[in-house]
């Protein structure tokens, strides 16, 4: 075991992922010799090469065509973004190719991809550098959408992810880069694709949650008084509906909290399947703690924009007081 | 922490980084001695972090030779907390100056806050991380034990999806219902689809459950509720003359009953209304409840200033005789307490309260209180009263004009004391008010010496120091 922060558990993951499995392959801008905007990489150049670890120019609709050809060819490629905003000039090779693949060809090629992509605020970063884009992916049929709150998560996820015969959309949430650190093995295990985790137990409120506002669900749960089990998601798309189900039958109460902007994002997906699966239990209605329906502010302004652990604490007693 | 190279030779232990790049750390408390042996893991000692209180176990078996601080020091990482002795196993002998002197040749100096921090193995790659090339990363938080992860957590995700047991399913336009009526959903049978809860069951409970479950209902609010279920409940049984029950009037009911009528035609009542500010007895009074373990309602409170201001007002502490046109003065104070039970009021008598402490009077209510309740109280028990409290205020309500306990000659009943802004010396503040309502017989008291007793009763209330033990 090692104690390592959330950068580090991926640099792990990549590097013994890469020692098993010689068709695995890094690719992205700065991800080589200067080892990654945030050091994800560092030294995967210097160990496996600059044919696996590869820099590449800035032009992220080639990084990933490139990519869907390499994977399509048999490698298992994983190209970095290097800020979710940077996924647009991607999004036509993203949602036009890499997720019909199989389809496409019904079934004869498939696009074992895994683009890794940090994501998020709250690091002081300029316009494109914030964004939470995960419920355009998780719309888009093909795709599997992955967003890690911990080290030990993010590892055992990011092999599931590598190893995947589809594409993954792996989002590593900036905020919880280096915010804490955790026990993770050093031997191979993988978690999951689609299974969340109930980061803690109760019985009066599940809060769903996903990505760096886990963390800020933690605070806000610390502080109340009332039984709250916390939903960590993990993957955002397939979502783990049983999880949700079964934590909402047994609470009647639900609060979801994401980043992304709330119209459209992936919390009223969690409030429309509660409706459909849970109706007959619920106290009180869905309440989402959500980004703004704004494009996300400069950094003056970005911790007024993402939830934190007083509008989650609102939003809870404003369901207890339904 | 894994940067950290500790000795080979396990002569000392060097204070590894105990959080995130912390650099120190408070010495709280010594968990060992110097001679003393220590097992592997065995926690040495308490350590203040920035965040957390954290123990530093030993990381091997062996015998402290010397500890290297003081409580209260500052400690920096890297810096040696204890040194290890082969061999001084003597419990009752402390380190010597031997063993210190043979360990320094090997390690860094012993001092606790002068050492230079930062000190990294070279084994950590990413050590020198900057984080990021734009923005910046900042910040660490210590996630707390209850969403620490489990062993094999990951063996076991999926969560049971078995329907929980004691709930109802019921729409939320059946919930609305239930809740307007103060009806705990969860214990209404269903008899609709898949067992659940209609509003017709919701409204055939609310029909089965004693008034009481019932008497929250809003009167009118929207019409909402009242439509919702004005067809299930049905309504009680009623005679020509729109009776449902004829109860005769008799027994406790009677003797009430013929008490007050004597009370109010032979006396001649009036009424004086005031208040007290009683925020500094209420501290007193919890302050005395958690002394003595017990918990005090503010009724032998008020009973101690009564009878105080009863020795000061003696017209107050009477009889009147009517048969012989006589008044007749009482040198003891027995009060009565107003008591309400199923059967109707009863007025039990504490004798000698004057005498008693808040406890004891506390105690002699409750006592006497369950005696009415049970009806095991004495005729005795009810007489020879000289001064009744009616606490009305423990059911709720502000002023009262309460009836005088004939032969007595006044009555006084306190209200519930509520939280209110108060105005003081042209400054606002928020105090808890007792109202106090006293009823006299104007045959034997005047309305000034009313006045001046309720006065008299108030500064006491709110000078608590003056008549609390």
């Amino acid at each position: 075991m090692a104690n390592l922060n959330l950068v580090q558990a991926i640099n792990l993951a990549l590097i013994q992922e890469m020692e098993k499995d010689d068709r695995v392959l890094l690719l992205g801008e700065d991800v080589g010799i200067n080892g990654g905007v945030f050091r994800v990489t560092e030294g995967l150049h210097a160990r496996f090469g600059a044919r696996r670890v590869v820099d590449t120019p800035l032009a992220e609709s080639g990084i990933i065509g490139t990519s869907i050809g390499l994977a399509m060819a048999g490698l298992r490629p994983i190209p970095e973004i290097q800020f979710d905003g940077f996924l647009g000039p991607a999004y036509d090779q993203i949602c036009s190719h890499a997720a019909r693949m199989r389809t496409r060809t019904r079934g004869a090629f498939t696009v074992p991809l895994t683009i890794r992509v940090p994501v998020g605020g709250g690091i002081h970063a300029p316009e494109l550098h914030s964004d939470s884009p995960e419920a355009i992916y998780s719309h888009q049929p093909g795709l599997k959408v992955v967003m890690p709150s911990s080290p030990y998560d993010a590892k055992g996820l990011l092999i599931s992810s590598i190893r995947d015969p589809d594409p993954v959309i792996f989002f590593e949430p900036k905020r919880v880069y280096r915010a804490f650190r955790e026990e993770v093995p050093e031997d191979e295990y993988t978690i999951p694709i689609g299974k969340a985790r109930v980061v803690c137990e109760g019985t009066e409120l599940t809060i769903v949650s996903w990505g760096a506002s886990v963390l800020q669900c933690m605070e806000s749960i610390e502080k109340s008084s009332r039984s709250i089990e916390l939903i960590d998601l993990r993957t955002i798309f397939p979502m783990d509906l049983e999880a949700i189900e079964a934590s909402v039958r047994k609470t009647g109460r639900c609060v979801v909290v994401h980043e992304a902007p709330r119209t459209g994002g992936m919390g009223a997906e969690v409030a429309a399947q509660i409706m459909e699966r849970c109706f007959l239990y619920l106290e009180a209605p869905v309440q989402r703690v959500t980004g703004f329906d704004t494009i996300m502010p400069y950094y003056k302004l970005e911790l007024s924009y993402m939830p934190d652990a007083n509008r989650i604490s609102g939003a809870i007693e404003d369901v207890f007081s339904f | 922490m894994a940067g950290l190279k500790q000795p080979a030779d396990k002569s000392h232990f060097l204070l590894p980084d105990l959080g995130e790049g912390l650099v120190e750390a408070e010495l709280i408390r010594w968990l060992v001695k110097p001679g003393e042996a220590v097992k592997e893991s065995q926690p040495m000692a308490e350590m203040q972090t920035d965040k957390a209180l954290v123990e530093v176990p030993s990381p091997w078996a062996g015998t402290i030779s010397e500890l290297c601080g003081k409580e209260g020091d500052i400690i920096k990482v890297a810096a040696v907390l204890v040194r290890y002795g082969v061999g001084v196993a003597s419990a009752t002998k402390p380190a010597t100056a031997p063993a210190k002197t043979a360990a320094k040749e090997s390690a860094p100096a012993c001092v606790s806050s002068q050492v230079a921090a930062g000190v990294k193995g070279s084994g950590d790659d990413l050590s020198k991380d900057q984080g990021t090339v734009v923005g910046s990363m900042q910040g660490t938080l210590n996630v707390a034990s209850r969403f620490a992860r489990k062993d094999d957590e990951h063996l076991a995700t999926t969560t049971s999806t078995k329907t929980p047991q004691g709930k109802s399913l019921a729409t939320p336009a059946v919930r609305r219902i239930a809740k307007e009526l103060s009806i705990d959903i969860n214990r209404v049978d269903g008899t609709g689809r898949g067992g659940r809860v209609t509003a017709t069951d919701v409204g055939s409970f609310a029909d089965a459950a004693p008034s009481a479950s019932k008497a929250r209902t809003p009167a009118t609010g929207n019409g909402f509720a009242a439509r919702a279920v004005a067809a299930p409940i049905n309504l009680p049984p009623v005679d020509k003359d729109g009776v449902s029950q004829r109860i005769p009037f008799r027994g406790v009911r009677r003797k009430i009953a013929e008490a007050l009528a004597k009370s109010v035609q032979t006396a001649v009542h009036f009424t004086a209304v005031d208040e007290a500010d009683v925020t500094q007895l209420d501290i007193k009074r919890k302050e005395y409840s958690r002394v003595i373990g017990q918990k005090l309602s503010m009724l032998p409170f008020v009973m101690l200033a009564v009878c105080k201001a009863l020795r000061a007002f003696p017209a107050l502490n009477a009889n009147v005789d009517d048969a012989n046109n006589e008044i007749l003065i009482k040198g003891v104070i027995n009060i009565g307490v107003a008591v309400d039970t199923e059967s109707g009021l009863m007025v039990p008598v504490i004798r000698d309260a004057d005498r008693k402490s808040a406890l004891e009077l506390g105690t002699a209510v409750k006592t006497l209180a369950a005696k009415c309740k049970d009806r095991s109280i004495t005729r005795e028990e009810s007489m020879g009263g000289t001064f009744t409290i009616s606490n009305v205020g423990s059911y709720g309500g502000m002023f009262a004009t309460p009836i005088i306990n004939y032969p007595e000659v006044a009555i006084l009943a306190a209200g519930r004391a509520r939280e209110r802004v108060l105005v003081k010396d042209g400054k606002f503040y928020a105090g808890l008010v007792l109202p106090l309502s006293i009823s006299c017989d104007h045959r034997v008291v005047d309305g000034a010496q009313a006045v001046r007793f309720l006065s008299e009763v108030i500064r006491l209330l709110e000078n608590p120091n003056e008549f609390t033990e």
